[in-house]
């Protein structure tokens, strides 16, 4: 971050940012492709990488790194032999280390690395709609908010002994949920006090103070995306990204 | 609850609350998911978060009352479930669950808790979304995730079939009514007392 | 210029977004001129309407709470009720109480350009705007950073500076100290004197008094929803402490807390030692602090078993962190403390401590005021509970949710729940935070009682009166020592 410089600059465009946000899930979890994609989810792990170490979330990449490399050499050792509760459990793992942590280490990179006033930009130049995009980032403003309700709510029941097996366990769920629901409804009409004297509703169009051009990295992430779902459609038509490959 | 201002049209506060709620209702969701790798307690998911999902309901359906708000908070929990890996698939169910459950709303004038309660029950069926590519696309699913292993795909193959469809709909539904109970004791108790509502 | 002529306002019933506490904001018959540049104080007791009275100057009344309004507000000659919201927007600008709720944005630079953006500044002006206000506010460390990073005193410079980008011609402060230590009130001064000195008009609800007192140009006083004094600058300067107690209100010469004089133990006293205390949050990946990267790094400090105990600090970090740790909390704070020549562990500090949180919101989860009391009882009794509660004044309302309390209330409540626990060691975190006068002298009794009853109170606290009229003790605090 350069000091006096104030519009902070990803390195990479919200659109590009979105696309990868919908493309990691879609091969990594939904499996579109199959075998023919493969390369691609040994590619899109690297680039959620790639992205953290970048941002310099350099936390987040390392474990990322190291549960990626542990799977993949447990994998590769015991996958061939085994079946049954071993094979289960393994795969269980697997499955969140290779499927699901890429694409929640992609969201936080996204997340941290995203402004409010990026995102809002981003899909307003993608024709998405007011109605989508406020909600959507009062949704992201308000997880942490909600963490840190719950963190200082369950501060307060330890220290009054609601813990499970004790004679108050049986409102556990209740009382957890509750203030929860309390704190989060004052604050939200708070917060819409709050952002309606500060213009959200301006009929005026929104300007931005974010700089959205594409720049090289985007034009080759957005390119690796298209190339995943290209080679998606040609499996449709019976057209083997694999076999063509070997030919 | 607007003003006197006579608005109809979804304003920023109205948009600040759908987020809010969706919010809520995903968290509860996401804690829910990490059963789903049990693929026996799949359907589970029809039970548990309906049941939950009731109580915020109550509250967001008080916040309710122009029309499009919950179709909104319908597309963004298909959207969420899209960034989240249960594929687009989750976007159409979502929008019909969303438009049935506003003209559930509108005929009760937003008010009725009868309506609101049996609006919770089709609203629920939004989670339908994310089972539709393990029962309409079985075969293609298996074969791209293969690495799931035989015992794993034969059982989750017995689950979901055919006829699951309807009975996972009927659990959203049934449950979600449940919820909406829940949801409406909870508000009796804990926020029409505080007067919060 | 500010008018209004005969202003009256009632909030709906039904209407979901007054905590009852303030239902009885309502206001009638308010007439009132405020010149263009002038420094105006709203006070009065909890509930006078003060924050109603700001509401309408912003247009959020009528267009954000609905209710029953009469009389006319103006602002340059032209009424408010009529403009939209975001037309007010440009002129007016308010920092509101709570700083965990006041932001759209995650960021605080986006938070800095939200309102220009929505306004739909030019990008080049917002962005030198921005810099400018960073500068001028001195917040250049706190640019780019996430707001839950922040601390709260951060936050509400964070809100002061997201307002003066869009240069506001008007101020609306709505207790925007109610959360912070001696020190970021003192912060929050120093940027408020910039708008005064700029001869911006600014008008401020508040009910500590000390920090703004040498600025203020008019105080109106308030009280059940109507003006009953309203002072000019000449009036001020002759009303001592003692007339301001008088009327209800808050010192207007509070020293810092940490200037006041009370001894920390005494040779007479039985003592808890904190041989020492340690803890820090993770630091990285793989290292776990390692000293000096301690947040909290305590050694030999004395707390008087039985007396009320101030702790005080010169600057607010860690202070919440410590009582944590103190009363067991912090699974990973290392320490040492002795009580009769005997090490207390943090288990069985989990059992003997009872601490009242600076948001009681988050401590009490039950349907009703006594059930609440019935719960921290370690056996249910309901006669004990209703002795308890007659204690705090709060039999009345043993049906009520304690969730439609007032603040005053509501701490009282989190008091009687200390009692019922039964615990020997009962800390608070700011409990006077928000308070008005009236409360705060009611918490202050309260305390005495809870010494009588020979309990160690343990108090973190900023509020000078406060300390001077309850504590016997005082630690000066400093994370690390």
């Amino acid at each position: 971050m350069l000091k006096g410089d104030y519009g902070k600059k990803s390195f990479i465009n919200p659109i590009t940012k979105l696309m990868l946000l919908v493309t990691l899930p879609a091969f990594l979890m939904g499996g579109l492709g199959g075998k023919d994609a493969e390369i691609f989810t040994l590619i899109f792990p690297l680039v959620s990488l790639f992205l953290l170490f970048i941002s310099k979330n350099f936390k987040a990449g390392i474990i990322g790194l190291l549960a990626y490399i542990a799977v993949i050499i447990a994998w590769s050792a015991l996958s061939s032999g085994s079946d049954g509760v071993l094979h289960i459990m393994l795969f269980i793992v697997a499955g969140i280390v290779t499927g699901l942590l890429p694409c929640a280490l992609m969201s936080i990179y996204v997340i941290s690395s995203t402004t409010a006033s990026e995102f809002i930009t981003g899909m307003k130049k993608l024709f998405i709609p007011d109605a989508i995009t406020i909600p959507m980032s009062v949704i992201f403003r308000f997880f942490p908010t909600v963490k840190e309700e719950v963190h200082a709510i369950n501060k307060a029941m330890k220290m009054r002994g609601v813990r499970f097996g004790g004679r108050k366990s049986a409102g556990i769920l209740e009382y957890r949920l509750i203030p929860v629901l309390m704190c989060s409804l004052k604050i939200g009409d708070e917060l819409s006090a709050a952002a309606l004297t500060r213009g959200l509703d301006s009929p005026r169009k929104r300007t931005n103070v974010c700089d959205t051009r594409f720049r090289i990295q985007d034009i080759l992430l957005l390119l690796l995306c298209l190339c995943a779902y290209l080679v998606w459609v040609l499996s449709l038509f019976g057209i083997h990204f694999g076999e063509v490959v070997k030919l | 609850m607007s003003n006197q201002t006579k608005k109809n049209f979804i304003g920023g506060r109205d948009l600040i609350n759908i987020g809010i709620f969706t919010a809520i209702i995903f968290i509860i969701t996401m804690a829910v998911m990490p059963i789903g790798f049990i693929p026996v307690l799949m359907p589970l998911y029809c039970v548990i978060i309906p049941v939950f999902g009731g109580i915020p309901w109550m509250l967001f359906a008080t916040k309710v009352k122009k029309l499009g708000m919950v179709f909104i908070m319908s597309m963004l929990l298909g959207l969420l479930l899209m960034i989240t890996g249960m594929g687009w698939y989750a976007l159409p169910v979502c929008a019909v669950s969303g438009i049935v459950t506003e003209i559930i709303l509108k005929l009760g004038a937003y008010k009725s808790k009868k309506h609101t309660v049996i609006a919770h029950g089709i609203f629920c069926t939004w989670l339908f979304g994310s089972y539709i590519p393990l029962i309409f696309m079985a075969d293609a699913y298996w074969q791209q995730n293969a690495d799931y292993g035989e015992e794993f795909i034969s059982s989750a193959k017995s689950i979901f079939q055919i006829w699951t469809a309807p009975v996972l709909i009927a659990l959203c539904i049934v449950f979600g009514i449940l919820g909406g109970l829940l949801g409406l004791k909870i508000m009796k108790k804990h926020f029409a007392k505080a007067g919060i509502v | 210029m500010i008018e209004l002529n005969n202003v009256g306002f009632t909030y709906l019933s039904e209407n979901s977004d007054e905590s009852s506490a303030e239902l009885n904001g309502s206001l009638s018959n308010i007439n009132l001129i405020i010149e263009k540049g002038s420094f105006v104080l709203l006070t009065g007791p909890s509930g006078c309407g003060k924050s109603t009275l700001l509401r309408l100057i912003n247009g959020l009344i009528p267009h954000y709470y609905s209710g029953k309004l009469e009389g006319e507000v103006m602002i340059d000659g032209e009424p408010v009720n009529d403009k939209p919201l975001c037309e007010s927007a440009e002129k007016i600008g308010t920092v509101f109480q709570n700083p965990r709720s006041q932001f759209f944005n995650v960021d605080t630079t986006s938070e800095l350009a939200f309102l220009s953006e929505n306004l739909g500044i030019e990008p080049e002006t917002i962005k030198s705007r921005i810099k400018q206000t960073a500068e001028s506010f001195g917040i250049n460390n706190l640019m780019n950073r996430s707001i839950f990073h922040l601390s709260d005193g951060e936050k509400q410079k964070i809100a002061c500076a997201s307002i003066e980008v869009g240069k506001p011609e008007i101020i609306l402060l709505d207790e925007p100290s109610a959360n912070l230590d001696y020190h970021a009130t003192m912060q929050l001064r120093q940027l408020i004197a910039q708008w005064v000195r700029q001869g911006r008009t600014v008008i401020a609800a508040e009910h500590r008094l000390f920090y703004l007192w040498d600025m203020i140009d008019r105080v109106v006083l308030m009280n059940d929803g109507k003006i009953i004094k309203d002072y000019n600058k000449n009036e001020l300067n002759k009303l001592s402490d003692n007339d301001l107690s008088k009327l209800g209100l808050r010192s207007a010469h509070s020293p810092a807390p940490t200037e006041i004089e009370l001894p920390a133990v005494t040779t007479d006293d039985k003592m808890l030692t904190i041989k020492s205390l340690q803890f820090g949050y993770k630091q990285g990946f793989f290292t776990r602090s390692k000293a000096g990267n301690y947040i909290i790094d305590i050694h030999n400090m004395k707390l008087a078993l039985g007396k009320i105990t101030a702790i005080t600090a010169a600057n607010g970090e860690g202070k919440t962190t410590f009582l944590n740790c103190l009363c067991g909390l912090e699974r990973r704070s290392k320490d040492d403390i002795i009580i009769d020549g005997a090490p207390f562990k943090r288990r069985n500090r989990l059992n003997s401590f009872f601490m009242v949180m600076q948001d009681t919101n988050h401590q009490l989860f039950t349907d009703s005021v006594l059930e609440e009391v019935m719960i921290s009882l370690p056996e249910p009794n309901e006669d004990k509970a209703l002795k308890i509660l007659e204690s705090v004044d709060l039999v009345c309302y043993k049906e009520r949710h304690p969730m439609a309390l007032s603040g005053g209330q509501k701490q009282r409540l989190a008091i009687a729940c200390a009692v019922a626990s039964e615990r020997d060691y009962i800390l608070f975190d700011e409990p006077t935070s928000g308070l008005d006068y009236g409360h705060m002298k009611e918490i202050a009794t309260l305390m005495r009682q809870l010494r009588d009853l020979g309990k160690t109170v343990v108090i973190v606290t900023h509020d000078s009166e406060f300390i001077e009229d309850c504590c016997e003790r005082k630690v000066n605090f400093a994370s690390r020592s």
